[in-house]
């Protein structure tokens, strides 16, 4: 249905009567040739019209932000935070199999291999890490890394630790851990 | 009518968008209460990785140096075994390396030795009894309230020709002092005691147990160059029961400090507990 827009004629603080014939126009513009004339209660019904559109458009403008707001907040909630407790949970497996690996004395060989093997060992099947030692030795010009490689689009943690091999050398340890795909 | 219709409706919608508002704002809340608690975890979590192993790395640092044992024998006394007298030249030198790298390494770290490089000993957490060793090749036990008794035993890597008894009644804590030696052995049961224990060895050089009135005990050994395994002492110190975990430490100290957390923890290097 074709929605009509009138406006009041001049002297429009004026009282009518229910039924009352009144004269409305068709645009602002003061064409008194585009001119009808109505009933007073058809009038205020198209006010009510109005009023209604303008109660939805302000409802539909506030339902916009509100789910915008909470859209936002479920982003933030989930995605948007940079630390879980996924990875809290990742830098402890990290941590764990460090120690034990340098409580048990692995590190200290230096040996490639040998460190690949216990650390697949310990590492559980659904996580991937790297393990970097550097120190004051010979092997690999003092730098052994062991593990996978650090993937480039997967968020991962790190953490340090130290540790000292039986003939007094400082190990520097980082190790990087990061959930499988 | 129409318009009460429509003025109820409102104000239940405009309920309504308030409602989810503010669900919103809580989810958002929430969303940063979590990420900051999972953050302040993962920052704990490494700084105490760092922290204990670097802890650990002094521990062993030192266990390998000083070749020192300790047994906690139950809840009111513990025995240290040690051999006489010790170079601790190496270990210095080793400690020094360590602080050097670590704190080059990692800029939140400090290490502080106090008064470890003149003792290097270890100290109990039970009454703080601390276990020192002296300038002159022995070792040193301050006096504490909690101690009621020393049990000590000595065995000499050499002839033993003279032990004197010079222990006088009235001490703080009582004395049991046994010497072995290669021909002879001598033994004291005291009572509260102070005073001495003189022994001379078959090189004609001395030995000295002084345990004060307050029940500082002293061993001495005037030989200069004593060496490594010239002289065996286990000591066990008797205290008052306590119901606590006990535990050894080095009078040295870690410092973690990060400015962004506001953190700071100093603490004290412990040693393994041995069973």
């Amino acid at each position: 249905m074709k929605q009509e827009k009138y406006l009041l004629p001049f002297g429009e603080n004026k009282k009518y009567q229910l039924g009352q014939s009144i004269k409305v126009f068709f645009n602002l513009a003061d064409n008194r040739n585009s001119s009808k004339t109505v009933e007073y209660g058809t009038l205020a019904r198209n006010n009510i019209d109005k009023k209604a559109y303008l109660f939805t458009f302000d409802l539909l403008m506030a339902l916009t932000l509100s789910f915008s707001i909470l859209l936002v907040s479920v982003f933030f909630l989930t995605k948007g935070s940079d630390t879980t407790a996924s990875d809290y949970q990742s830098l402890q497996v990290g941590s764990d199999i460090v120690t034990i690996l340098d409580q048990n004395k692995i590190l200290d060989t230096f040996d490639y291999e040998q460190i690949e093997i216990e650390l697949e060992k310990l590492l559980p099947a659904n996580y991937e890490m790297l393990l970097r030692v550097e120190g004051d030795f010979t092997e690999g010009n003092g730098l052994i890394e062991v593990g996978g490689e650090i993937p480039e689009n997967q968020p991962l943690v790190s953490g340090e630790k130290v540790g000292l091999t039986d003939s007094g050398t400082l190990l520097k340890i980082t190790y990087f851990v990061w959930v499988k795909e | 009518m129409a318009s009460k219709k429509g003025f109820f409706i409102t104000l239940s919608l405009s309920f309504f968008v308030l409602m989810i508002l503010s669900l919103s704002i809580l989810f958002l809340k929430q969303a940063n209460l979590s990420e900051s608690l999972n953050t302040n975890l993962i920052f704990l979590q490494k700084t105490d990785d760092l922290d204990s192993s670097i802890k650990s790395v002094f521990s062993e640092a030192y266990l390998n140096e000083a070749e020192i044992n300790y047994y906690q024998n139950n809840n009111h006394s513990f025995t240290i075994v040690s051999n006489l007298s010790k170079s601790f030249t190496a270990l210095d030198s080793l400690l020094a390396q360590l602080q050097t790298d670590l704190e080059a390494d990692f800029p939140m770290i400090k290490i502080y030795f106090n008064n470890f490089l003149t003792t290097h000993g270890i100290i109990s957490n039970v009454g703080e009894i601390p276990y020192y060793f002296n300038s002159t090749n022995g070792v040193y036990i301050s006096n504490r309230s909690i101690i009621n008794y020393y049990n000590i035993s000595l065995k000499l890597n050499s002839g033993l020709t003279s032990c004197t008894n010079n222990l006088l009644a009235g001490g703080a804590v009582s004395i049991n002092v046994s010497i072995i030696s290669n021909t002879n052995n001598c033994s004291y049961m005291g009572g509260l005691s102070q005073g001495t224990v003189d022994l001379i060895d078959s090189d004609l050089n001395g030995i000295q147990i002084r345990l004060n009135s307050l029940g500082a005990l002293n061993i001495s050994i005037s030989k200069p160059s004593a060496g490594a395994n010239y002289l065996i002492t286990n000591i066990t110190i008797d205290y008052d029961a306590v119901n606590q975990k006990s535990y050894f430490y080095l009078p040295m100290e870690v410092e973690v400090f990060d400015a962004l957390f506001d953190f700071n923890k100093k603490s004290n290097v412990y040693l393994p507990l041995n069973d």
